[in-house]
């Protein structure tokens, strides 16, 4: 029994280790942008620079555009699926994981191709750039959606809401989107933090976003990426923590299981 | 000598004291079951003796061999759990062959001996499935089979019937206490179904608090419950409140009535005391001589199938009364008025502890 | 919330039609009018993703006149090109391997290994967040960390005079890019792999000990048995998972490694090979292999979602 716990913590110190150390070492490399002293030059530097406040708050445009219409189109198809056709869910289910299947990169690569020219060039127009980044949370939106009216037993509360009179928007506004509120949440969160550091399809679609700002300034500079690197860590960890702290208190499982940004 | 011998054992998880000194004593091929509620220790006993917890004191024997310091897998007891733990990966025939291929057995006496165990649980044609695809009642029988295969010393269940249907679950208690005695094999057996424990075991040892309350036969403990707790515990109870008329005579006075208990009472006269009365010792009618008789009216009438529970108020308490369906004689109406009489060595006075329960014993009534 | 008022302008609509058939028809009309709630998903999914797909994949099979050809198939076994995909597969395969070993023993280690349980949720919580820790800040926090004046570069150097970069280790080639990939995998791993742990019940172990088996007999025999869809399945997860990385590889190697989705990229932002048809082949390559993994990622998820219920 001694014996097993003593591995557990090996490879538990091990994991620990591979997560903390590039993220220690960052730090302290960000703190270099002085010869000689520990200071937080490099930061100063990013937050002066204007094309970071710009870039950033393109790519925070961009983000919340994407939860708005990810939500919207989603949220609705969610709950008209569960009530009314649950034989579609298989299909809507694939429909929402074939991201994974198709890379950014192929995305980016078939938007381009599609709507470059007539009849519809769309290339030029921060709309494909949010619908692809719709494209990419699909899963994400989708599964916090599903699990969140997994757990609320969708039909019975409609059921009990009807018998008490309520009307659908009633039922809406009252029964389901308050006890959607966790799942609705997450989902905005991990969308926000996977979008606003997003750069296959804005390096692509060439838009002056966060990403490709982030991938320029590691080619000119050498302390400020590192900077970047923690700020960026810090937002995503905001994010991610704030999801993990909401669905405790809110019961339902909706992980943050990521594979799109990378 | 015992087959399975417990001394003084305790277990404690921290603070948390579950286990408190118990001794036990089981004899070669006795069914003994634990019964109690839940946190009794009922279950971490049997895990004791498995070996998958190791006694903070005490000593556990088995066959005169002392069991601290042995393995598990070295035990030779063959253990159910509530939850089957069949292996997923494996067929029924894999299951029932795994401990017999653990100890090194060849193929042709595995086979041979599953297929014995196979028609002991009359599950022949269900070899080559899957667990997942067996049902739950299927499940446990295979996994009573894989433990009874490597014809172990003992069996050790582990409420094995809690997570199936009532139909199944009186079905498949009724199998494993013929297999048990067709092997006689010693078996303990946890529970926290009173009905199960009473019907099947040699003797019942009844749980609270790591303590064994009582332990004796079902007849036993069900007519001579040696505390309030097991009074209150297994079976139907009414529990009522008198005043001691003559402790000598160990009579009392109740809604106005002179009644006579069993016996003697350790309590002055005018003293409140609680009492215990079983629902099938009372009739309706005078009955015979020297029975005591209370008055009342008919509050409401339950139909239980081959029992009728007749809900009775008298002078401001409820008094339940158990009588077999009669198809020619409809239960009297509510609302009526009615005389009930039982005898007076069914009514035990002095329940003290039992009146601090009162939840224990309104969910025994439920039961 | 379109489709929400749809479907108020369609519910009494509904309710007021004059069934024009008796039964079984009108059922069938209200069946495919709730269908119509779902066309608001469809059209959207339809037009930026299957469209785009799809244009790809037409795309491969075109000459630069758009007449049909298999050329750019069969331009796919070019040596470069096919290079590209056996690195990019070495990649993917090593740090699906690596993170997949590594995640798999620490999920174990907070699961069953009997560590405390505020751990566990710790290390799903840094999970969630490592995972999506990845794209252009996980290459810079590399570069950081394991480049040329990387903080443990010069530490290894004056702490143990061992010299990284003398000893044939490169951040920006495949090592490198393999240890950053690993990175993103382990977290990912362990959150997909902590429920079929978490599956894995207390009580197969104890049957197994009870009927006298060790604890290497249990694992041999049951443990890793019933993991081995889950394992496999995640396994290749994580390979997708890499294959289609582009972002974390562009911001390392500044476009400079040979991987499929870089040359993709390349190729879409017109610098290299001036042949878009060979583009196309190049996605529908990485496509046909994606796909590959997601049946089969599917295909033992249920396998191990049978056994482990």
């Amino acid at each position: 029994m001694k014996r097993k716990t003593g591995l557990s913590w090996l490879w538990l110190l091990l994991g620990i280790a591979y997560f903390f150390i590039p993220l220690a070492a960052t730090f302290l490399f960000s703190l270099r942008g002085k010869k000689g002293v520990f200071s937080f030059v490099a930061y100063a530097n990013v937050f002066a620079d204007p094309l970071f406040l710009k870039t950033f708050g393109f790519s925070l445009r961009m983000a919340i555009l994407t939860v708005a219409a990810g939500l919207a189109l989603i949220v609705p198809t969610t709950i008209w699926l569960h009530l009314k056709v649950p034989k579609a869910r298989p299909v809507v289910e694939i429909f929402t994981l074939l991201p994974f299947v198709i890379p950014p990169i192929i995305l980016a690569y078939g938007l381009i191709r599609l709507y470059a020219k007539p009849p519809i060039a769309l290339v030029q127009s921060p709309v494909l750039l949010v619908a692809g980044y719709v494209i990419i949370s699909f899963p994400y939106i989708y599964r916090s959606v599903d699990a969140g009216l997994r757990a609320m037993d969708l039909r019975g509360l409609t059921e009990a809401a009807q018998s008490l009179g309520a009307g659908w928007l009633a039922l809406m506004l009252r029964v389901v989107l308050p006890n959607l509120r966790t799942a609705l949440l997450s989902a905005t969160f991990l969308t926000l933090a996977i979008v606003i550091g997003e750069l296959t399809l804005a390096n692509l679609l060439a838009w002056p976003a966060f990403g490709p700002y982030m991938a320029q300034m590691g080619r000119n500079r050498a302390y400020e990426p590192a900077a970047l690197s923690i700020i960026s860590f810090g937002l995503t960890w905001g994010a991610i923590g704030l999801i993990q702290a909401l669905t405790r208190s809110g019961r339902d499982k909706a992980s943050g299981i990521g594979a799109g940004a990378h | 000598m015992a087959f399975i011998e417990l001394r003084d054992i305790e277990k404690s998880f921290g603070k948390n004291q579950v286990v408190k000194r118990l001794s036990l004593d089981v004899g070669k091929g006795e069914f003994v079951s634990f019964l109690g509620g839940s946190g009794c220790g009922k279950t971490t006993t049997l895990r004791m003796i498995a070996g998958f917890e190791t006694p903070s004191a005490g000593s556990v024997k088995v066959d005169g061999r002392d069991m601290s310091g042995i393995a598990p897998n070295k035990r030779n007891l063959g253990m159910v759990f509530q939850n089957y733990a069949l292996f997923p990966n494996m067929t029924v025939r894999r299951n029932i062959g795994f401990g017999l291929r653990i100890a090194g057995a060849k193929g042709a006496e595995v086979e041979s001996r599953v297929d014995e165990m196979l028609g002991l649980i009359h599950m022949e044609e269900f070899a080559h499935r899957y667990p997942h695809q067996l049902s739950g009642g299927q499940q446990q029988r295979v996994a009573l089979a894989r433990a009874i295969a490597v014809r172990p010393s003992a069996l050790l269940l582990d409420e094995p019937l809690s997570a199936l249907d009532a139909k199944i679950r009186v079905k498949l208690r009724d199998d494993i206490r013929a297999i048990q005695q067709r092997l006689g094999i010693t078996t303990i057996y946890v529970t926290h179904d009173q009905e199960e424990a009473l019907s099947i075991s040699d003797r019942v040892a009844v749980m609270r608090e790591g303590r064994i309350e009582q332990i004796g036969s079902p007849f036993e403990v069900y007519n001579r419950p040696a505390t309030p707790y097991v009074a209150s515990f297994i079976g139907t109870l009414n529990l009522l409140s008198g005043a001691v008329a003559d402790p000598s005579k160990g009579t009392l006075l109740v809604a106005g009535r002179e009644l006579r208990s069993s016996g003697p009472i350790e309590a002055p006269a005018g003293a409140e005391v609680k009492l215990s009365l079983r629902p099938e010792s009372l009739s309706i009618g005078a009955g015979q001589a020297g029975h005591n008789r209370i008055e009342g009216r008919i509050e409401s009438v339950k139909f239980l199938g081959s029992v009728v529970r007749v809900v009775v108020e008298t002078g401001g308490q409820r008094v339940f009364m158990d009588t077999f369906n009669d198809p020619s004689a409809p239960p009297p109406p509510v609302g009526s008025s009615v005389e009930l009489s039982f005898p007076p060595e069914a009514l035990k006075a002095g329940a003290a502890e039992a009146a601090s329960e009162p939840e224990r014993a309104a969910a025994a009534e439920e039961g | 919330m379109t489709a929400l008022a749809e479907r108020e302008a369609a519910g009494p609509a509904r309710e007021s039609e004059p069934g024009p058939r008796a039964g079984h028809p009108r059922a069938d009309v209200k069946r495919s009018l709730s269908w119509l709630g779902l066309v608001p998903f469809f059209l959207f999914a339809f037009a930026f993703m299957l469209l785009p797909a799809s244009s790809i994949l037409v795309g491969s099979f075109q000459d630069a006149e758009g007449a049909f050809t298999l050329a750019n198939l069969a331009n796919l076994f070019r040596p470069s090109i096919l290079n590209s995909y056996i690195v990019t597969i070495k990649v993917s395969a090593t740090t699906a391997l690596l993170g997949g070993l590594l995640g798999f023993l620490i999920a174990y280690a907070i699961t069953l290994g009997g560590l405390p349980k505020p751990l566990k949720s710790f290390m799903s919580t840094f999970s969630g967040v490592a995972s999506n820790f990845a794209g252009v800040p996980l290459a810079f926090a590399f570069i950081a960390t394991l480049g040329r004046m990387g903080v443990l570069t010069v530490f290894l150097r004056t702490a143990f005079g061992i010299e990284l970069y003398d000893a044939g280790f490169n951040l920006y080639s495949f090592w490198g890019l393999s240890l950053t990939y690993t990175y993103f995998q382990i977290p990912l791993m362990i959150l997909i792999i902590e429920p079929a742990l978490e599956g894995m019940k207390r009580e197969w172990r104890e049957a197994a000990e009870n009927l006298g088996a060790t604890s290497l007999q249990y694992w041999l025999k049951v443990g890793l048995p019933v993991l081995m869809p889950a394992f496999l399945a995640a396994f290749i997860l994580l390979f997708g998972n890499a294959f289609g990385a582009y972002a974390t590889a562009y911001a390392l190697t500044g476009g400079l490694i040979n991987l499929v989705t870089i040359l993709i990229g390349a190729q879409v932002k017109g610098n290299v090979l001036h042949d878009p048809n060979l583009g196309y082949a190049l996605a529908l390559g990485m496509i046909i292999i994606m796909t590959a993994c997601i049946l089969a990622y599917s295909w033992l998820q249920k396998l191990s979602s049978r056994w482990v219920k």
